[in-house]
């Protein structure tokens, strides 16, 4: 029988390895002051919906008629689970809340026909702080975590989509188009594409223009039916309405979308330019921000160039990051729709670049989720496991340990000889032992396992001397 | 199972029932394939002179699974059906996308009350109104995957698909959803439900599909030319190709005893390669009464021979006949069977 494509099993050697870089990371942020929680590995569908972007609910793997609150999917992601959690346990109302948590996160690729892809995370989330100082502490803490698990050296790309929103925002965009170019975005991201992928959502709404009747453009408000006329006409020409919209709700609509006819050209035309601007703002931080400090998506949006520019003074005076080990890309729109500001992700140099893990902030998320007193800020991030795994493929030393395989005659022997206090004193002291099994005799032991036999006077003994020397070591330290 | 090992039965799932059924029968019987059911309650049959095909019959969903499982070689299907199972079955290739019948769109349909809405790029921003009016927009449809992509890929995300089976023309005045993503054909069946097809609102042209399990497609065009994959492509390939065909047959007597006879031939071949006729060729004829003509044939489409009848008589055709070819293969045709054994070959190489 296969696996589920796109899971994996993993062997001994390969859970140590990944459980050492786990901890490792998870110990760094126990000290940095981050409780470790854990959340449920299905979530229902709608607490997705509510926040995340394309990125996440195209992606969501569902699974029907599992309960009667309502569709549940495997959690495609950390943060919102923990964020839920804080909430519900009330944490989240007596201020900033620092957590870490573990675990697998389950989506389709798109790429891949849809198919299942299981991803193991460690994530951080600093939920209740608005500040840039919150900022600066979550990118330094994943950066010395991958330090600490012994990955480097790392660069760390900053964006902020909050840029990117504030583009199409001045573009004079309505908002109906402008949530669809959002969403384009996202999903492009998610797919690995940069922002230039605006050209495709925006070509579809230039073909939308395309399809409005010759002439409505030109028609301007006054110059409209009468509220009577409209209604009388609708009802001569278009008959009953069916379903659950209302006649007033068509004839408004069609009253919005003859006026947006008209100023939507120009606006599309500005965001193309504006967000593909953006796109072509990426290099060391100092260059950058004096180039944004003249630009005009630099003078629009200037709270988020000032923030910039600050976050970056922290990380390399207050953090001690170096300046060369960070980049900023303001075409990354990684997650946007779920982020509100700050992105950022980090980079393997070792492997070309490989992306370890990454985050942002997620403003206004508990909010949605329902929280109704306390602060809804938060930014965090999450590293991937396998990711870490491709770029140390260094095994564990805890993989391949000995175990000690004690032999005795039968049973009553075994107790006599007290061969089961042995046992218990090796696993007390820090080593692997177990009494044999009828197959032990008739098959052997494994590669890693050394056969020591209990004499008639309880004495244990064995074929290879260094080896009963180790298992003698164990008996003689202190546990 | 090793995937080139000789197959025998070739088990071919095709519809039990339907439109996808009775062309496909047709184009079967027409390319010698006749298939012997002895009831239409009966889910086997065998082929009369091809012993290695045994047909099972199966709905038009479970074709694609079990050609996915490999208990199925080949199977038909409507290629709607197979896009929409797609990611669920990579080891399904298409081997004919278009047999030719059960021609069919899967589109966007919306009330015809919704005058707003005219463009699929409305649903943009109307998901939206619907979600900020805490409602959700909700889509019926019998192809949820693809309507998700095609949506997803115009950056519409806030709905719900109520994936449901049967008619789901009266699920919008019903309530059941707003807006549905059907089949549809000539148009009547929306039109007669009071709902519109939105413009760019077509998510897939679809038709009758030939579908194989790629391994044992491999196995079988190994089997070469003469094997009964090659036999059965070459003769559905000659069935739909004499579509449209007409075998054409002109005689007719010379103007007089001393005329360049080659000459004169060129000249009638003229006429007919300017309408479209290829595959020209003549030979002498002796009329009764020994007086010398001539008879030219050739091959063209169904109306090639309507505009130069005149021009022909003009040159002296006593008799001009168009045959419609049951089947039809010339050596310069595309052949199914190449193709696939390429693309196999390919595949097999990168």
């Amino acid at each position: 029988m296969p696996v589920v494509r796109g899971t994996s099993a993993r062997t001994s050697g390969e859970h140590w390895a990944r459980r050492t870089l786990a901890e490792c990371m998870l110990d760094f942020l126990d000290h940095a002051g981050y409780d470790r929680i854990e959340t449920p590995g299905l979530d229902l569908v709608e607490l997705h919906e509510r926040k995340s972007g394309a990125a996440i609910t195209t992606r969501l793997v569902e699974l029907a008629d599992i309960s009667d609150q309502g569709l549940v999917c495997l959690r495609p992601e950390l943060t919102v689970g923990v964020v839920r959690s804080l909430i519900e346990s009330g944490r989240i109302g007596e201020g900033p809340a620092r957590v870490s948590v573990r675990g697998s996160v389950y989506r389709r690729n798109q790429d891949d026909h849809g198919r299942l892809q299981e991803i193991e995370q460690v994530g951080a989330e600093l939920v209740g702080d608005a500040s840039v100082e919150a900022d600066a502490e979550a990118i330094a803490l994943a950066f010395d975590a991958l330090a600490a698990a012994g990955i480097g050296p790392v660069t760390i790309r900053l964006g902020d989509v909050g840029l990117i929103l504030e583009a199409v925002t001045a573009s004079g965009l309505p908002p109906e188009s402008r949530k669809a170019i959002v969403e384009a975005l996202a999903d492009a991201a998610a797919d690995g594409r940069g922002i230039s992928q605006v050209e495709d959502a925006l070509e579809h709404w230039a073909d939308w223009l395309g399809d409005q009747p010759h002439g409505m453009a030109g028609v301007s408000e006054t110059e409209l039916a009468s509220e009577f006329e409209l209604y009388r006409l609708f009802h001569h020409l278009v008959g009953p309405v069916v379903g659950r919209r209302t006649e007033s709700e068509i004839l408004g609509r069609l009253r919005q979308k003859w006026r947006l006819a008209e100023s939507l050209p120009g606006a599309l035309r500005k965001a193309a330019r504006l967000v593909h601007e953006l796109g072509s703002l990426s290099g060391p931080p100092a260059q950058v921000l004096a180039t944004l400090a003249s630009h005009p998506i630099g003078t629009l949006a200037s709270n988020a160039r000032e923030r910039l520019g600050r976050l970056v003074e922290l990380l390399t005076q207050r953090h001690g990051i170096a300046p060369d080990r960070i980049r900023i890309e303001l075409g990354v729109a990684r997650g946007i729709g779920f982020y509100s500001g700050l992105v950022f992700s980090l980079h393997s140099d070792a492997a070309d670049g490989l992306e370890l893990g990454g985050g942002g902030r997620y403003d206004g998320l508990a909010s949605v989720l329902g929280m109704t007193e306390g602060d809804d800020f938060g930014v965090g991030f999450a590293i991937g496991l396998d990711r870490l795994r491709q770029v140390l493929p260094a095994r564990s030393d805890r993989s391949g340990r000995e175990t000690f395989v004690l032999f005795a005659s039968n049973e009553t022997e075994a107790a006599a000889l007290g061969a089961d206090k042995l046992v218990d004193r090796v696993r007390a002291a820090g080593g692997r032992a177990r009494l044999a099994t009828p197959a032990d005799t008739t098959r052997g032991g494994t590669r890693n396992e050394v056969r020591i036999d209990i004499d008639t006077d309880g004495q244990p003994t064995a074929s290879d001397p260094a080896a009963l020397e180790r298992f003698l070591a164990f008996l003689n330290r202190k546990s | 199972m090793n995937p080139h090992s000789f197959i025998d039965p070739i088990r071919l799932a095709i519809p039990s029932k339907g439109h996808l059924y009775d062309g496909l029968i047709e184009i079967l019987k027409a390319a010698g394939y006749k298939i012997r059911r002895a009831s239409d309650r009966q889910y086997e049959a065998v082929i009369a002179g091809h012993g290695r095909f045994h047909v099972v019959f199966m709905r038009p969903a479970d074709i694609v699974e079990q050609v996915q499982e490999g208990r199925c070689h080949l199977g038909v299907t409507g290629y709607d059906v197979f896009a929409e199972h797609a990611p669920t079955a990579p080891a399904a290739s298409v081997v004919i996308k278009d047999m030719g019948y059960g021609g069919c769109r899967l589109v966007v349909a919306v009330p015809e009350s919704w005058i707003d809405v005219t463009h699929v790029m409305d649903l943009a921003e109307l998901t939206q109104r619907f979600k900020s009016e805490g409602k959700l927009f909700r889509i019926s449809t019998k192809y949820p995957h693809l309507t998700r992509e095609y949506l997803r890929r115009r950056g519409i995300h806030d709905y719900r698909v109520v994936a449901s089976d049967g008619a789901l023309e009266l699920h919008p005045s019903l309530g059941i959803a707003d807006i549905i993503v059907d089949l549809t054909s000539s148009g009547v069946t929306l039109k007669d439900n009071r709902l519109r097809e939105l413009t760019s609102g077509t998510i897939l042209d679809s038709a009758a599909c030939l579908i194989g399990h790629t391994s044992s497609l491999k196995s079988l065009t190994d089997e070469g030319p003469d094997g009964p994959l090659a036999h059965l492509l070459d003769s559905i390939d000659a069935v739909r190709l004499a579509e449209g065909r007409l075998r054409l047959e002109v005689t007719g007597s010379f103007p007089d005893k001393t005329a360049d006879e080659s000459a004169h031939v060129e000249k009638v071949f003229a006429v007919l390669a300017r309408h479209g006729a290829t595959r020209l060729h003549w030979h002498p004829v002796r009329w009764q009464g020994a007086a010398s003509g001539w008879a030219v044939g050739g091959l063209t489409g169904t109306r090639g021979l309507t505009s130069c009848r005149r021009s022909l008589l003009d040159l002296g055709a006593l008799s001009i006949t168009g045959f419609v070819p049951r089947a039809n293969l010339d050596h310069d045709d595309h052949s199914t069977f190449e193709a696939l054994k390429r693309s196999l070959d390919a595949n097999a190489r990168s």
